[in-house]
């Protein structure tokens, strides 16, 4: 504050001389100091700043964000500094900034654009807005729009066929075990022999052909998935941990879409965290429909790994209450024989389960030959190209 | 970035940069000058040395020009002296002529064609060296105001250069300097303006209450002074212009083109506005303080009471008519109220006596007063919230802990007030904005063209929980619209994914704060009518 001794000073004049020229000397200053700091305050808190984005993108996807900085007040702002913190992990600057004036009633448009190339729960923001008075006789001002979210899903590669065992009768897939008949699909009719069920009689065809006839069901299966995923860090090698915990997630990103696809159920399991707030991420149970599978994409773009959440136990506790001919897709990195126990306890529960390794495997073949002691199929995908084998 | 990326109007800001901001501090050391010349004609009335302001000028015009070429020459270097040399011998004997000629032509050309010892002591009158001393001090004020520029406004090749940093030194920002050195000068300007508006006669007799002269304002010095001050703040307003594009530049933020001519206008009219605003304040009183004070209050008592008599009034006017009902008749008269007399306006002093309008004088007096104490709680408060040791020495000294927590108080409690009146002038308005801006119903219908997008949502959930109950699937309080959702996926499984749409949509709309924007609502429209249609079928079935 440099003209406070000649504030002063003039404040002394004034009193002791009655000076009229002091005393405008010092409604001038006061003028100047205290009409700045009302401008800047009062334009600031009226400033509105609105940040407009698809809150949620593929991978690859080019996401436009536009920022609209609205002053809807008569007082124009000589500048305003705009500053938005970007996330590191989907852009090389630290911030988007832009210098702007704003006239009485006016609004500025700010556009950048960001690739998404990582999975993830990125913040965007906070948006900061600075501002200060024309004379630059006190300190600028700031005021902070909050952050906002973006959300980007996992890689989905698209699969053909996948071979998942299941128990559960009555679905819309075709099956080949001749034992989950299903009475709404009818495959021919035959001629009656003793022992047959006066249900599959086929009356009208009995009445046209005068001979007894019944029906003759085309077997099928209903898929009720949950895919498990282990995020425990301490299960997946150590040095390839980060390409083997996303090529999980990968996977369990691309089973889920196909298994949406087929109109099937499907849920998910998973530990590790949810990254925003650090919690344990919310599980799904098996639901259909496009909606669904969105809601799992969001869950698997928000998971981060942990060592404070041991896969086993959960799965433990979660699969008594699953029904029985549900399937169990398993994606983890170590396989040990704990796990295959617990699977085996599984299968013994009427589930059925399907073990996959993600990511760089050690000691694989002795898990394969264990797995098989178990009898608890399990395929191994090293990398994406492992998915390969579903592709045909 | 190379030197070449620079553009031509980059070099044309840097350009005009510099050359307004020399022309408004010469013209700045100009008005100083000013004020000088009027002291000295008050101390000798015989001398008039107006030119000087001319003269002064002109130095400073020349410092601020040459200053760029000074500087890539090496100090005390023979190119070095000769330049310099050059300079003040121009300088002396311009200066001279100018001095000479000011007593007429005539009188300069005797001058001249007189013998080279009376030249000689004519050349060295205390006139000359007078003049002299003010054209070196406007010479080193000019060097201070230009070396400052110098350093505020960075060359655009050294700033936009690939690596360019700025590291923190330990001597104040140039700005500051610059701020110091345009108040400095204006105090001295200050003082000398006061002391030709005092009598030194009287005040040496010891005639204190006689010692100010009654003068108008602007005249002995007081004009020059202002208007310094005036070119003060314009000069501010440039540098800290410059300073913050220097920064921006700096940081390779991209600016607005546009902010230029806007900076230039906002700043003239803020300047013209102050001025007429600062002129039009009153800058006398006829009233003391306590004076003042009082008639206020009893100014405040007296609407009080004025008040309380009318509410008295209406409440007895009520009771007549009531009276009358029963068939009686209204009193006639009215009980006696304490009668409360208006505050009578207190003797203005003699020379006001002859005003038409008394009253505008107790007004001006106190408009005066409150603007007074206004400024020195301002003063006061700005210099604690910029010094907090201050409050902190208070606080450990035993006896005065009491004022640091006075200030405590002062500041929550004027923080509050401001809270609160800050927020009931907000609901008030927001309140009679709601009014406004509800949508126009028509025939008991919305009109959805009246909806903004988050409305919209809301309407299309109200409309979809009122056609579920109507198909027999109605939505119990306790239930959230998740729970409600899953129960209603059981019923139509076939429609799922729209309610599931439709739900999601409600709950972002009804529960975030993010903008709900016209594609949405557009989109929850159209899954409004795939369940419309479910829920029909359902009904129909």
């Amino acid at each position: 504050m440099s003209f406070l001794p000649l504030l002063i000073l003039l404040l002394v004049l004034a009193a002791a001389l009655r000076d009229d020229f002091a005393l405008t000397l010092i409604y001038l200053f006061v003028g100047a100091l205290g009409a700045g700091v009302w401008w800047t305050r009062r334009s600031l808190s009226r400033l509105k700043a609105e940040r407009s984005f698809n809150e949620r993108a593929f991978l690859g996807e080019k996401v436009k964000f536009e920022i609209q900085v609205k002053n809807p007040g008569w007082l124009p702002l000589p500048w305003v500094e705009i500053q938005e913190g970007l996330p590191v992990g989907l852009s090389t600057a630290p911030t988007f900034a832009r210098v702007t004036t704003l006239g009485p009633k006016s609004t500025s448009r700010f556009e950048y654009t960001l690739e998404a190339r990582k999975r993830g729960y990125y913040p965007v923001g906070p948006l900061a807005l600075l501002t200060g008075d024309i004379l630059g006789l006190n300190p600028p001002l700031q005021k902070n729009a909050p952050a906002q979210y973006l959300t980007v899903y996992p890689k989905i590669i698209p699969l053909a066929s996948v071979k998942i065992p299941s128990r559960s009768p009555q679905g819309t897939l075709r099956h080949t075990q001749p034992l989950f008949e299903d009475p709404t699909r009818v495959r021919g009719k035959r001629d009656y022999v003793a022992g047959d069920s006066l249900r599959r009689v086929d009356w009208k065809a009995t009445a046209a052909t005068g001979r007894m006839q019944v029906k003759m069901f085309e077997p099928s299966m209903a898929l009720e998935t949950i895919l498990c995923l282990n995020l425990n860090e301490d299960d997946y090698p150590f040095r390839q941990r980060i390409d083997s915990m996303e090529l999980a997630i990968v996977i369990a990103a691309s089973l889920a879409a196909w298994i949406s696809e087929k109109r099937q159920a499907f849920g998910l399991l998973l530990n590790g965290l949810d990254l925003p707030g650090g919690e344990t991420p919310r599980s799904l149970p098996p639901r259909k429909g496009g909606a669904h599978l969105i809601r799992l994409l969001e869950i698997l773009a928000r998971a981060g790994a942990t060592r404070e959440s041991p896969f086993l136990p959960l799965l433990q506790r979660q699969r008594a209450q699953l029904p029985w001919g549900t399937t169990l897709i398993v994606i983890t990195g170590q396989v040990d024989e704990a796990l295959l126990t617990e699977l085996y306890q599984s299968r013994k529960a009427g589930q059925e389960v399907l073990l996959i390794q993600a990511g760089a495997v050690t000691y694989s073949r002795e898990t394969q030959t264990l797995a098989g002691l178990y009898g608890i199929p399990l395929v191994s995908i090293q990398n994406e190209r492992g998915l390969d084998i579903w592709k045909k | 970035m190379k030197p070449s990326d620079i553009t031509p109007e980059t070099r044309a800001n840097e350009r005009t940069f510099r050359l307004v901001s020399s022309l408004l501090a010469a013209l700045m050391l100009a008005c100083a000058v000013a004020t000088v010349v009027s002291l000295l004609t008050r101390i000798a009335p015989d001398w008039q040395p107006w030119y000087l302001v001319a003269f002064c000028f002109i130095v400073a015009l020349d410092t601020f020009y040459n200053y760029g070429k000074f500087k890539k020459i090496d100090l005390f270097s023979l190119e070095w002296f000769q330049a310099a040399g050059t300079q003040v011998v121009v300088l002396l004997a311009a200066l001279r002529a100018v001095i000479g000629l000011s007593h007429g032509l005539e009188a300069f050309l005797q001058e001249l064609t007189a013998g080279w010892f009376a030249f000689l002591t004519s050349f060295l009158s205390v006139e000359y060296l007078i003049g002299l001393g003010m054209c070196v001090l406007a010479w080193l004020f000019s060097l201070g105001f230009a070396g400052l520029f110098d350093e505020m406004g960075l060359d655009a090749e050294l700033i936009r250069m690939d690596g360019y940093a700025v590291t923190p030194g330990e001597t104040r920002p140039p700005r500051e300097r610059l701020l110091g050195l345009v108040f400095g000068l204006g105090s001295a300007l200050v003082v000398f303006t006061a002391l030709m508006r005092l009598d030194f006669r009287a005040a040496l007799g010891g005639n204190w209450a006689g010692a100010a002269l009654d003068v108008p304002p602007l005249s002995n010095g007081g004009a020059s002074t202002l208007l310094y001050f005036l070119l003060g703040l314009a000069l501010f307003s440039q540098t800290q212009f410059i300073d913050l594009h220097n920064r921006w530049s700096i940081n390779r933020v991209p600016v607005n083109a546009a902010i230029v001519g806007r900076w230039a206008f906002y700043s003239l009219a803020f300047l013209v506005i102050l001025t007429v605003i600062s002129s039009l304040l009153p800058t006398s009183y006829s009233l003391g303080l306590l004076a003042s004070l009082g008639y206020a209050l009893n100014l405040v008592v007296y609407l009080l009471f004025s008040f309380v008599q009318l509410l008295v009034a209406l409440v007895l006017l009520l009771f007549g008519l009531l009276a009358m009902l029963f068939g009686r008749e209204p009193p006639t008269e009215t009980p006696d109220l304490p009668s409360f007399q208006p505050p009578i306006l207190p003797p203005v002093p003699v020379e006001a006596a002859s005003t038409p309008l008394p009253w505008l004088e107790v007004a001006k007096s106190l408009l005066f007063w409150g603007l007074f104490i206004a400024v020195l709680l301002f003063a006061l408060v700005q210099y604690l919230r910029q010094h907090e040791e201050v409050i902190a020495v208070l606080r450990k000294r035993r006896g005065l802990a009491w004022l640091g927590r006075l200030w405590d108080w002062l500041r929550v409690f004027w923080q509050a007030a401001q809270k609160g009146m800050a927020g009931m002038v907000s609901a008030g308005l927001e309140r009679i904005r709601s009014r406004q801006s509800l949508p126009r119903r028509a025939g008991g219908w919305i009109n959805l063209r009246n909806l903004d997008p988050r409305q919209r949502v809301f309407f299309f959930y109200q409309a979809f929980l009122r056609r579920s109950g109507e198909s027999g699937l109605p939505r119990s309080l306790s239930q959230t619209p998740l729970e409600f959702a899953s129960r209603l996926d059981r019923a139509l499984p076939e429609a799922e994914p729209d309610i599931e749409a439709l739900t999601a949509a409600f709950i972002e709309a009804r529960y975030t704060p993010r903008p709900v924007q016209p594609e949405k609502a557009s989109r929850v429209k159209e899954v409004w009518e795939h369940l419309r249609k479910a829920l029909r079928k359902r009904r129909n079935d």
